[in-house]
């Protein structure tokens, strides 16, 4: 018998049971149509060695009555039918039926628990004060096979296991960790909380129950955990039931945008509803091209389905939204970086696995870095800025391209090559030396709009922005930059004033560079890190090859930057990146100059360097250069912010960052130096011009200031508050008029470009029928519209035919006597010393002088030297013809055909030889001379064209004996009459080298090509 | 501590190197040179071209003077010249010459083309010249430079309209392009009332390219004592000049000869002048401008006396004559020079009379260390004076020499020329082909006066341009 002593329990012993008392677990298994795996279901139930648990079996409207399976096996179970198929509102019922449980045990009928799950996942919820704990779910055919060790979602709600296809348990996963949710196969709930939630959303099955419900846990601050140890085995049934019963795919798609539609903010809903809706449309016509319209229509009518149905939502949302306790940011941590869609996708659609883990690992960097940058304001500024920078283009698309400065008429890719394979350059006063491959370039260009070559020049203007700004983000990442830093970068690039100048002023050349010198320099600095070999250097090559084709000057200074770039990594004691650069700029060279073969050489044989592009002269004044003022766009003063901006990382940055910090300011010092270093030296000597040097030096700011802005965000809050945090304020805030100015000349469309005189004066283009003819423009450079092909008394004068000029004329070949001499003639005016121009320039065609004051009508006036202006207005054989102000156009009275003949018998007035080619000229005067057509008259022809012995010409079949007319043109004797024609003779010799150039070209591609395929193979 | 050390360099050559640059770049590199106001200027180096106009004349019985242009050649290698004389309605008629090294030719426009109003344009090829024309008429002979420097706008200061004048403007325009002008007159009477008057007939009035137009100035402003005018291109650029005809119905008779100046100053000089009993002197000051000019009239007297000078002020757009036998003592040899002493610009002409005869000259409103003078001389009988001013503040040293056809060079007078001194020099040998150079070590100012029994004229010399 037991005494009274013996029946009190041990007061200490109740003490400690009290303490550990295993807390009621009721285990709500919700089941619909069960299959054969029930059973095991219920034994593991039985076999669980927690203390307290027990079992209660919700039927979603099972066809069949589960409880004789029920009560066989597990008789203390409680059963409960339900009328509704639905996981989540059967699953709620255990907020009426289970009373004083502290922890409800969530199951599907297809799980089947390890005895000591239960115990694990209470265990770990009361030491970790987790609110909601999941198992680690194996495949019950293979239990090595993982399914589940806690998850995850991406953005956009789709969930993300972390883990590969059949990945094997090997413990790898077996840590006890937060998770942004459990599956509702088996997951244990405090009941409290599941109250408070008022349990599962039911319209959130299929698909995103679980998601729903641990989402809006994790608002309202509860904590859920994984515990690995509590191993539970799924079978995964839903996946294999009938048609009527398993998950339809849009309904998951529709639940899961309404999961997020629900429970994030409308902040963050700002950020991924844009990506996620592309995304969505993404993969839909990925779907539709691969004949899967069902699975393209169910991602769209998820979209358009909620789209509908959001007032119905917004109830629910707005109750989330109030009681949240919880920002998104304080568990975005717990969000997969990139898209699980995407990955799924691929998932299922790339077969190969190796192939499958690149793709993912790239997609999931490159959406990761998406989704992240989006995130920060700062980045959004530099998206909307390079949106920016093309909506402020689009008029060059949907309008016309007005034909300013040098963005004259492109040609068509024939007269491109025509042009090309000429053995004669027909620009200046021509000259028999090779042409640029800068027009097989543009020539490229229009491959891409089928050869309209008006759409390519509209294409070119609209991207060259944005291109550029990417470029420039490519060349932030080898400065180290974050992906959304180069963004910055990138924007920083296109919201300074420079690049809108120089496409409102008509900068072709400059452009060009403009957008290829970010590319190039990371090219370079990229390959320089890299073991030199010469396959290596042959893209970095290329690039210096096209640059070179387009200015040659621009290559120059382009190597001149990544020199500077070399010395400061010796300043700095990088030695591997400043042998890699040398090495890498040296190939590169090599590989440009073998590109370009044989143009340079007719530079280095001339010694030409307005050919070079050394036309301009300098700017003296340094405060208009750091500001940037060298067009319309410009934000006075303010300016001087973006230089101020770019010291920012000098001053608070650290380690890595303030290193490249001081190469970006080198490169930047380098811009501003060779902008206005030679206009102070030299201020009345042709210079490259200032624009040039300035885009290293808007390259050089914008990587400092991005750096800059990189240090604010990260190091910045290492510093104790004082003069650094306040200098990054002061800049940062600063950029923000700059930026203003981008904002409103982005309303522009065509960033403030406006018609020019090649509009203006395009009645020249007409007067061809009087014979062909050309037309000598002076000006400043800025107002010509063709590359310059010289300078006179402080301007630049350049020469078009027949008309206002094509992109042909833009690349001027090395001067002859003959252009030499048009030179003097223009100066011998201005000087005093010559009175009949019109006369004196007529051997050489010119029929129009046109005096170039604005870029077109109504722009500022950059004033033609007063001398000139005078000199000319005392010729007495130029006629002033009406213009618009601005332009002042005269016409040579006494003008002579290109094509001409001289009747005999002033023919023999023709000088031959002349010592002094102006002498002779201004003498002779040729007021018989007419166009050479059919049926023209005996006498002598005249070609103006500069003398070259291989001009042949010929008339009744007969050769005619060739003279140096003038001392400068071509003329030839003794034409009986009637059909006479002139051609070059030296054409062969530039067959041969236009085949030499294609030749190397095509080993250079197979070269850059064959390695493209090793580094392939090696991954 | 290696990172401040890198922050220190970077931002100490940073700063450097932009401070260097703002400090150097506020050094003025631009500089220019001020266009010529004469319309007459021997260009620097050999031209290739050069042509000049010359306007007023006539080569028939039919025009009220003769003309004769005399071209000297500068170098010492022939040149060719070739004479267009442009008559209205007609083909031009060219004519060429070879003018040897050095020589001095004289062509008479009738001998090419007999017109009443011909437009005379000679072309130059191939070497420096100069070129003048003589004019005769009403028994007077005057000598005056062409203009190689067309203008778009011109300043005559000495016009009058009185009875028995017959003031003539010439515009010339010998370019394609088709002239178009404004001309406008700045009057006063013998009482100083000043008015500005501007003919509608004459506003936007259109001078065809190769061609000259003769405006009656006498008939399109009212008959007054001074007439200053001023020609403004809105088109294209000419040459002007003026000529005066006295017809001796008030006692004067000849004609009297200006070439226009092209623009506005604030200092002129006169380096000759003299007022004796039969010869008066006149400084005509015209104020185009829109604000009073005060301006100060120094005479700079070869005794070093000194008088005092004389502050006048001439109303905008107004003219104002002064009487210089008021402010120097009788018989005395002087230079002359006008200054504005506020932010007005004038043009000064004087007026030279002696016994019935008139001549004009316009003030000198720059100096130049080399001048050349034609010798475009009536006849042997003349006595030609050159007379050389030092407007500077420094000695100069200047030499005059003439150079003849075959080459031949006399040295005529080598002397020092204290700043406000003058020097004159008789040419009363050589050859009437030989012309007269004037080189100094400095800036100097030259003109030229004729005088015979009958005839009076003053010719400012020809600067160069270095």
């Amino acid at each position: 018998m037991e005494t009274l002593e013996n029946s009190w329990p041990d007061l200490a012993a109740l003490e400690e049971d009290r303490q550990f008392a295993a807390p009621p677990v009721v285990a709500v298994v919700v089941t619909h149509n069960p299959g054969p795996a029930f059973d095991e279901v219920l034994r593991s139930l039985d076999a669980q060695d927690y203390p307290d648990l027990t079992v209660l079996v919700l039927d979603a409207a099972s066809e069949e009555d589960p409880r004789l399976r029920v009560a066989e096996i597990l008789p203390k179970a409680f059963v409960r039918r339900e009328s509704t198929a639905s996981f989540g509102t059967t699953a709620n019922e255990a907020l009426k039926s289970v009373a004083g449980a502290t922890y409800l045990l969530i199951c599907h009928d297809d799980v089947i628990l390890a005895p000591n799950a239960v115990r694990e996942l209470v265990e770990e919820a009361v030491r970790s004060n987790a609110a909601i704990a999941g198992p680690k779910l194996v495949s019950a055919q293979n239990p090595r096979e993982l399914l589940e060790v806690g998850m995850s979602i991406d953005r956009f709600g789709i969930p993300f296991s972390g883990l590969e296809p059949n990945e094997l348990d090997q413990e790898q996963h077996d840590g006890v960790r937060d998770t942004f949710f459990v599956s509702s196969a088996a997951m244990l709930i405090r009941a409290d909380l599941f109250a408070e939630l008022s349990g599962f959303d039911p319209e959130a099955f299929p698909g995103s129950e679980d998601i729903d419900l641990c989402w809006r846990a994790r608002l309202v601050g509860a904590r859920i955990m994984v515990v690995p140890d509590a191993v539970v085995q799924h079978y995964e049934i839903s996946q294999s039931r009938r048609v009527p019963d398993s998950p339809d795919a849009a309904a998951i798609t529709r639940n899961r945008l309404r999961t997020i539609l629900k429970c994030y903010s409308s902040a963050s809903l700002a950020v991924v509803l844009p990506i996620g809706f592309a995304l969505g449309c993404m993969e839909s016509l990925v779907y539709l091209v691969k004949r899967q319209p069902q699975k393209s229509r169910a991602l769209l009518s998820a979209w358009w389905w909620n789209f509908r149905n959001f007032k119905k939502l917004k109830p629910a949302r707005r109750e989330i939204q109030t009681t949240r306790r919880v920002h998104d940011s304080d568990f975005r941590f717990l969000i997969t970086k990139g898209s699980a869609r995407i990955r799924a996708f691929l998932r299922s659609h790339v077969r190969a696995e190796e192939r499958l883990r690149v793709f993912s690992t790239a997609s999931q960097r490159v959406l990761s870095t998406t989704t992240n940058a989006v995130s920060r304001p700062i980045t959004w500024v530099a998206v909307s800025a390079l949106v920016l920078a093309m909506f402020g283009a689009r008029e060059f698309v949907f309008g016309d391209v007005p034909h300013v400065g040098t963005l004259t008429r492109w040609l068509s890719i024939g007269s491109l090559w025509e042009s090309f394979s000429s053995a004669w350059r027909y620009t200046g006063m021509g000259s028999a030396t090779a042409a640029p491959p800068a027009f097989l370039l543009v020539a490229a260009l229009q491959v891409v709009t089928f050869g309209y070559p008006a759409l390519a020049q509209a294409l070119f203007l609209f991207l060259a922005l944005p291109l550029a700004a990417w470029g420039t983000g490519r060349l932030a990442r080898q400065f180290g930059a974050e992906p959304q830093i180069a963004l910055v970068a990138g924007a920083l690039y296109v919201v300074n004033p420079l690049g809108r100048n120089l496409v409102a002023t008509g900068r072709f050349a400059e452009i060009c560079i403009y957008v290829l010198a970010p590319f190039v320099l990371a090219s370079v600095l990229r390959q320089a890190r890299d073991d030199f070999s010469w396959p290596s250097v042959i893209v970095p090559g290329i690039g210096v090859g096209v640059i070179a084709a387009v200015q040659p000057i621009g290559a120059l200074y382009l190597a001149a930057a990544l020199i500077a770039v070399f010395f400061t990594a010796r300043f700095t004691n990088d030695k591997f990146l400043s042998r890699g650069i040398a090495r890498t700029l040296s190939g590169s060279a090599v590989v440009a100059l073998v590109l370009l073969f044989p143009w340079p050489i007719a530079f280095v044989l001339a010694g030409d360097r307005a050919a070079l592009g050394m036309n301009s002269i300098g700017s003296n004044d340094l405060a208009s250069l750091l500001r940037f003022d060298t067009g319309p766009s410009g934000a006075g003063w303010i300016g001087y912010a973006l230089v101020l901006a770019a010291l920012l990382p000098l001053l608070i940055s650290t380690g890595d960052r303030l290193v490249w910090a001081i190469r970006a300011w080198a490169i930047a010092l380098f811009g501003f130096g060779v902008a206005y270093i030679p206009g102070m030296l030299a201020p009345r000597s042709p210079w490259p011009s200032i624009e040039l040097g300035l885009i290293f030096a808007v390259i050089g700011l914008s990587l400092a200031t991005a750096i800059g802005i990189a240090s604010f965000v990260a190091d910045l809050r290492t510093f104790v508050f004082g003069w650094r945090q306040i200098a990054a304020a002061i800049t940062v805030g600063a950029l923000a008029i700059p930026g203003l100015g981008f904002v409103v000349d982005a309303f522009d469309g065509q960033w403030r470009a406006r018609s020019a005189w090649a509009d203006s004066l395009a009645f020249l283009d007409s007067q061809r029928v009087q014979g062909e003819f050309r037309v000598l423009w002076i000006g400043n450079e800025k107002n010509l519209p063709a590359a310059p092909n010289g300078r006179v008394v402080g301007t630049n004068w350049t020469l078009t035919r027949n008309g206002v000029g094509n992109v042909t004329d833009l690349w001027p070949a090395p001067a002859q006597r003959a252009d030499l001499a048009l030179e003097q003639a223009v100066r011998l005016s201005a000087e005093g010393n010559l009175s009949d121009l019109g006369r004196t320039l007529a051997p050489l065609g010119v029929r129009y002088v046109a005096v170039v004051e604005t870029l077109g009508p109504g722009s500022p006036r950059s004033a033609a030297p007063q001398g000139l202006r005078v000199g000319l207005e005392r010729q007495s054989d130029l006629a002033r013809l009406f213009t618009e102000p601005g332009v002042i156009l005269y016409e040579n009275t006494d003008w002579i055909p290109v094509r001409a003949v001289v009747p005999d018998p002033d023919s023999r007035k023709v000088p031959v030889a002349a010592p002094d080619p102006l002498q002779a000229s201004a003498q002779t005067d040729l007021e018989n001379a007419q166009p050479l057509s059919n049926g023209a008259p005996a006498g002598t022809l005249l070609l103006a064209e500069s003398y070259n012995k291989d001009w042949r010409a010929s008339a009744k079949g007969d050769s005619l004996r060739q003279l140096n007319a003038f001392g400068l043109t071509n003329g030839f004797v003794a034409s009986p009459g009637g059909n006479a024609s002139m051609r070059f003779s030296g054409q062969w010799v530039r067959n041969l080298a236009v085949l030499i150039q294609l030749g190397l070209w095509v080993l250079i591609g197979a070269a850059a090509w064959k390695r493209r395929k090793i580094r392939k193979a090696q991954g | 501590m290696r990172d401040s050390r890198l922050q220190r360099s970077a931002l100490l050559v940073i700063a450097a190197l932009f401070g260097i640059g703002l400090f150097v770049g506020t050094r003025d590199v631009a500089s220019g040179n001020a266009v010529s106001a004469l319309p007459s200027v021997v260009n620097p180096g050999t031209p290739v071209s050069e042509m000049w106009v010359c306007g007023a004349g006539s080569s028939s019985s039919d025009g009220p003077a003769d003309e004769t242009i005399v071209v000297s050649n500068l170098s010492k290698r022939d040149v060719r010249i070739d004479v267009t004389v442009y008559v209205t309605e007609q083909e031009p008629v060219v004519r060429g010459f070879v003018i040897r090294g050095n020589a001095t030719e004289r062509i008479r426009v009738s001998d090419i083309a007999q017109a009443a109003d011909p437009l005379a344009v000679v072309r130059a090829y191939g070497g420096p010249v100069v070129v003048e024309h003589e004019l005769s008429g009403f028994d007077d002979v005057v000598v005056g430079p062409c203009t190689n420097k067309l203008v778009d706008r011109a300043y005559f200061a000495a016009g009058t309209t009185v009875r028995g004048v017959q003031q003539f403007l010439i515009l010339a325009n010998p370019t394609a392009t088709d002239l178009k002008v404004d001309v406008q007159f700045f009057t006063a009477d013998s009482t100083g009332t000043q008015k500005m008057e501007r003919p509608e007939n004459l506003q936007g009035f259109d001078v065809p390219r190769y061609s000259k137009v003769v405006v009656p100035v006498h008939n399109n402003v009212r008959r007054t004592e001074l007439v200053g005018t001023q020609v403004t291109a809105r088109v294209g650029r000419f040459a002007a000049e003026q000529l005066e005809i006295f017809d001796g119905s008030e006692g004067r008779q000849g004609i009297a000869l200006s070439n226009a100046v092209s623009r506005t100053a604030t200092e002129w000089v006169f380096p000759s002048g003299i007022v004796t009993g039969d010869r008066a002197e006149s400084v005509v000051i015209a104020n185009p401008g829109d604000e009073n000019a005060a301006v100060e009239l120094g005479v700079f007297l070869d005794s070093r006396n000194v008088v005092e000078p004389q502050e006048l002020d001439v109303p905008a757009q107004g003219v104002v004559q002064v009487n210089l036998a008021d402010i120097v003592p009788a018989d005395a040899v002087y230079a002359i020079r006008v200054s504005v002493q506020n932010n007005a610009a004038i043009v000064v002409e004087r007026r030279v009379s002696r016994g019935g005869n008139v001549a004009t000259s316009l003030g000198i409103p720059e100096g130049s260390a080399r001048w050349i003078v034609s010798p475009a001389r009536v006849n042997s009988s003349v006595t030609q004076t050159v007379s050389v001013f030092n407007p500077g503040s420094s000695e100069r040293e200047f030499s005059v020499v003439q150079r003849d056809r075959d080459n031949t060079v006399t040295l005529i007078k080598k002397k020092k020329l204290q700043p406000g001194a003058r020097q004159e020099t008789i040419i009363d040998e050589g050859s009437l082909e030989a012309y007269i150079e004037i080189t100094a070590d400095g800036e100097v100012v030259v003109d030229t006066m004729q005088t015979s029994a009958s005839a009076i004229t003053i010719d400012g010399g020809i600067p160069g341009i270095e």
